[in-house]
């Protein structure tokens, strides 16, 4: 379980290093399209509104890199926190961005039904954050490209769902997950968690705090 | 669970030697080891157990062995003293019947030939063992006889015996062999004549079958003795191991005063009991030797007895089993809680890496804001320069702007560079790496900490040296570990000083040198211990120096410390240039 | 006339110097301070209305220089420069006397609208 832990971090933390990396490869190529456009074209005025489209290219890379600075800045923090009050809909927000770049090799996407108003739950967040990762693991390396992850969080009987299901082709490759379904299930039993597996949905159902 | 294991092999450590943090975590598994603790703690049980048992079994052998001898000697005493009774009885009777008929017949009768005869046939036919029958006038005379020989006219006032009742009216023998050439012995009683102014003795000879018989009624088995014998120790009946009848014993044969004495004497290599007992109204005394048989030795007692030689071994297989179950349970305790210890180190070790890594994450996190921030002010200032003035643009200052967004970049990059190499070596793996630079990647991650608290971190890295085959990603912890430790000791605006040098030919030493608090000497023996820590509570769980220790010793080095209170410390990391095993 | 004097303290030059000028295209008049131990003689110097300072400088913790300012003149308003939002900022901000934070990397509208903010407190 040791190695299945510091398996999901590795992938997290070079997901990250791979969505940034690729935020800022788009802002050096705007930056050097910027640079030949005052230089190689220093006879001709400079038109504002190309330069102006790709200083907002620059600046909405900025904000995503940002953005999912925030979520490593959050993850990071729940590794030593130990049990603690959280809520699920943060936690599948943090793990679905983190892990965006992850899905992307496969042009495979998230999407997130998240309800409000749904009570925290007491849990060790970082094994949550494991558990969440090693099921969708586990689906992006079932799925075929294209395909569709749906993350959606709901209430019922006092109990806090969280369900995430596959739509797409299967992979006619070998699943490369780094968790096989014991691992999940010991890691399930070690926060508090059940979970229902129904086709291609899986639910992890937590008491509500 | 790590209180627990902590306490279990702490209570444990006081009475066994166990490992401590000198000796590798894999020989605590050793199965030698285990093998050669199950050997010493079978005989110390068996020493702890054995010395009182060994203890309480002497005394109540020497307890059982005195109450068994005195039992059996008191069951002799009773035999000797039940013949000795029988033939006092038997004489006594004799005696009596004597008197009796000495007192009844007058002399005259008594000197009528057929007339004895025919007493003599009515007292053989009452009493039996009658030999013969006499009366002997006062000049010692035989005057009549009745028996199977001739002795009428025979003269006896020269022997003792006729002395003897001359003067005490009655005389019990020794026995002699007279003219009949075989052992007996005599009664004789003597009747007074008044009338004459003179005695006659009457006298019977009693056959020696009957002292014999009377002797062998002593419960006695193969190799013990009976036999009567006078006051000089002529043997007055045949003895085993002293020789016939009328032979000298040679030993002393005291006479008890009364009841029956028991001594023990040596006789051809054997100590015998031996029970003497005087015989009333003679001068025998009756003695009794009785070899150590089964009933006086207990080792004896048990040997003979099958079923206790089995009870004996097998409350020793018992003891044995015992004793090893529980050198088996004691040895898979320890064990068990070295193994607990183990894991519960390994898992802390393993949330404390998660820890690290945590913090790493965050760090980066924070540290990339910032050329994010610069990426984002430059194109700011661009889009505000070409939207809020008038100015035509201009493009020098443009290109100086999108250099700095460009540099910016290049440092995020460096800072995801950093993050990905980190990421990957979270498995243990050997490569060739370069310490030189594995300790400026671990310094750059604590760069921020480092220019907040305005310590002087300076680094003294020798140029060529050897690279070196280990596993990075370890090293960087260990490495962090110690600077991290480093940093926390000194002041604000303290210094640290980490180095590098070649120790020999075979290994590499990095040190890490601060002007800290140091650490008190008797602290220093104990820095590497699992759970010691310098720091108060709550900082630190102490496990850092000893996961670290336990790393570097893995990778086959070692470390070590060298620390003055209120001058500092220095860390030394000694690593061999070929990993361990290679 | 500049709508409001600012002092930029943050030790990243390259922000800190193109926040200033940003600053400036918008009217403000802005200088800036790259370490701690500058920023009690710059204010001396010259008194600005605003203090945009950032939370986390080598050899000194934002905090103990924003008492620091205070201490110095009161009515200095003071705008935290911080990373990562999180409650314990929000302590800071308070218990130091600060008028707000703003999160790198900076959102130019939501600096102007707070340092507007601050100013009116100021005046007001």
């Amino acid at each position: 379980m040791k190695n299945v832990r510091l398996a999901f971090i590795d992938r997290i933390l070079s997901s990250y290093a791979h969505e940034v990396r690729n935020y800022l490869a788009i802002i050096k190529e705007t930056n050097g399209l910027m640079k030949d456009v005052l230089q190689i074209g220093k006879s001709r005025s400079v038109d504002s509104k190309q330069f102006l489209g790709y200083i907002g290219c620059v600046e909405d890379q900025i904000a995503r890199a940002v953005s999912i600075t925030d979520y490593l800045h959050r993850f990071a923090h729940r590794m030593d926190c130990g049990r603690a009050m959280i809520s699920i809909n943060d936690i599948a927000e943090e793990l679905t961005a983190l892990m965006t770049r992850l899905a992307y090799r496969k042009r495979i996407a998230f999407e997130k039904t998240l309800r409000g108003g749904i009570p925290q739950i007491e849990a060790d967040p970082m094994l949550l954050h494991c558990l969440l990762f090693c099921i969708i693991d586990g689906k992006i390396s079932r799925l075929d490209r294209n395909g569709v992850i749906r993350v959606g969080s709901s209430l019922s009987e006092g109990r806090v769902c969280l369900a995430l299901e596959s739509k797409g082709e299967s992979s006619k490759e070998t699943p490369t997950a780094i968790c096989s379904d014991e691992e999940l299930n010991e890691l399930a039993a070690e926060i508090g968690a059940e979970i229902l597996r129904n086709g291609e949905e899986t639910i992890i159902k937590l008491p509500a705090a | 669970m790590i209180n627990w294991a902590k306490r279990k092999l702490a209570f444990l450590s006081k009475i066994l030697p166990l490992s401590g943090p000198d000796e590798k975590s894999e020989s605590a598994l050793s199965q030698d080891r285990y093998k050669s603790l199950r050997i010493r703690l079978f005989f110390l049980i068996a020493a702890l157990a054995g010395v009182p048992l060994v203890v309480i079994i002497i005394i109540g052998s020497v307890w059982l062995q005195g109450a068994l001898r005195e039992d059996f000697n008191n069951q002799l005493k009773g035999n000797i003293e039940s013949t000795r009774q029988s033939i006092d009885f038997f004489i006594e009777e004799r005696i009596s019947a004597l008197r009796f008929l000495a007192s009844s017949n007058s002399f005259g009768q008594l000197s009528d030939g057929k007339y004895l005869n025919d007493i003599f046939i009515n007292f053989k036919r009452e009493f039996g063992e009658l030999v013969d029958l006499g009366l002997i006038d006062s000049k010692g005379v035989q005057v009549t006889y009745s028996g199977p020989y001739d002795l009428r006219g025979k003269n006896y006032s020269n022997q003792d015996w006729f002395n003897a009742v001359a003067v005490r009216g009655v005389y019990v023998s020794d026995v002699f062999m007279g003219y009949r050439k075989f052992p007996h012995f005599v009664i004789a009683v003597k009747k007074e004549l008044p009338e004459k102014g003179t005695f006659c003795i009457l006298r019977a000879t009693i056959d020696m079958a009957t002292l014999n018989r009377y002797i062998s009624t002593v419960n006695l088995k193969s190799r013990d003795d009976a036999f009567i014998v006078n006051r000089v120790g002529i043997l007055q009946t045949q003895s085993r191991y002293h020789g016939n009848v009328l032979d000298t014993v040679n030993l002393e044969v005291p006479r008890p005063k009364e009841a029956v004495t028991l001594s023990e004497v040596r006789q051809g290599g054997t100590t015998f009991i031996f029970g003497y007992a005087t015989i009333k109204n003679s001068d025998w005394t009756m003695g009794v030797m009785v070899a150590p048989t089964a009933q006086t030795s207990l080792v004896n007692l048990l040997a003979s007895d099958i079923a206790a030689i089995y009870l004996v071994l097998l409350l020793i297989s018992l003891g044995i089993f015992a004793n090893i179950r529980i050198t088996v349970k004691v040895v898979n305790w320890i064990r068990e809680a070295e193994l607990e210890r183990e894991e519960a180190i390994v898992q802390t070790h393993h949330t404390g890496r998660l820890a690290s890594i945590g913090r790493l994450a965050a760090g980066v996190a924070h540290e990339i804001n910032n050329p994010l921030a610069i990426i984002n002010e430059k194109a700011g200032l661009m889009k505000d320069l070409m939207q809020m003035t008038d100015a035509p643009i201009d493009r020098d200052k443009f290109i100086g702007l999108i250099k700095a967004i460009s540099d910016s970049v290049h440092r995020c990059r460096t800072i995801t560079h950093r993050l990905l190499g980190f990421a990957r070596r979270m498995d243990i793996q050997h490569e060739e790496i370069d310490l030189n630079d594995t300790i400026k990647e671990v310094i750059e991650f604590l760069d921020k900490e480092v220019l907040y608290r305005n310590i002087g971190l300076v680094t003294r890295l020798k140029e060529d040296l050897p690279r070196i085959v280990s596993d990075k990603g370890q090293l960087q912890q260990v490495f962090l570990n110690i600077i991290n430790n480093a940093i926390d000791a000194v002041k604000d605006g303290g210094k640290i000083v980490v180095s590098s040098e070649v120790k020999n030919r075979n290994m590499v030493r990095i040190s890490v040198q601060d002007n800290g608090q140091g650490i008190p000497k008797d602290a220093v023996k104990s820095i590497f211990e699992p759970f010691y820590t310098t720091k108060g509570k709550g900082k630190g769980t102490g496990l850092g120096l000893s996961i670290s220790y336990g790393i570097v010793q893995r990778l086959g080095g070692d470390i070590s410390i060298e620390s003055e209170e209120g001058s500092g410390s220095t860390f030394s990391i000694d690593l061999p240039i070929r990993a361990a095993g290679q | 006339m500049a709508k409001a004097k600012i002092l930029l303290v943050d030790d990243e030059v390259e922000f800190a110097s193109t926040l200033a000028e940003r600053l400036n295209i918008r009217g403000y008049e802005t200088s800036t301070v790259y370490t701690a131990d500058a920023v009690l003689e710059r204010i001396a110097g010259n008194v600005p209305d605003i203090v945009i300072l950032d939370l986390k400088m080598p050899g000194a913790s934002g905090v103990d220089i924003l008492k620091d300012i205070k201490k110095f003149n009161q009515s200095i308003e003071v705008i935290l420069l911080t990373g990562h939002g999180s409650d314990q900022c929000n302590s800071e901000c308070q218990s130091g006397g600060a008028f707000d934070y703003i999160m790198k990397p900076v959102e130019i509208e939501g600096l102007t609208v707070k340092i507007d903010m601050a100013l009116k407190k100021k005046k007001g």
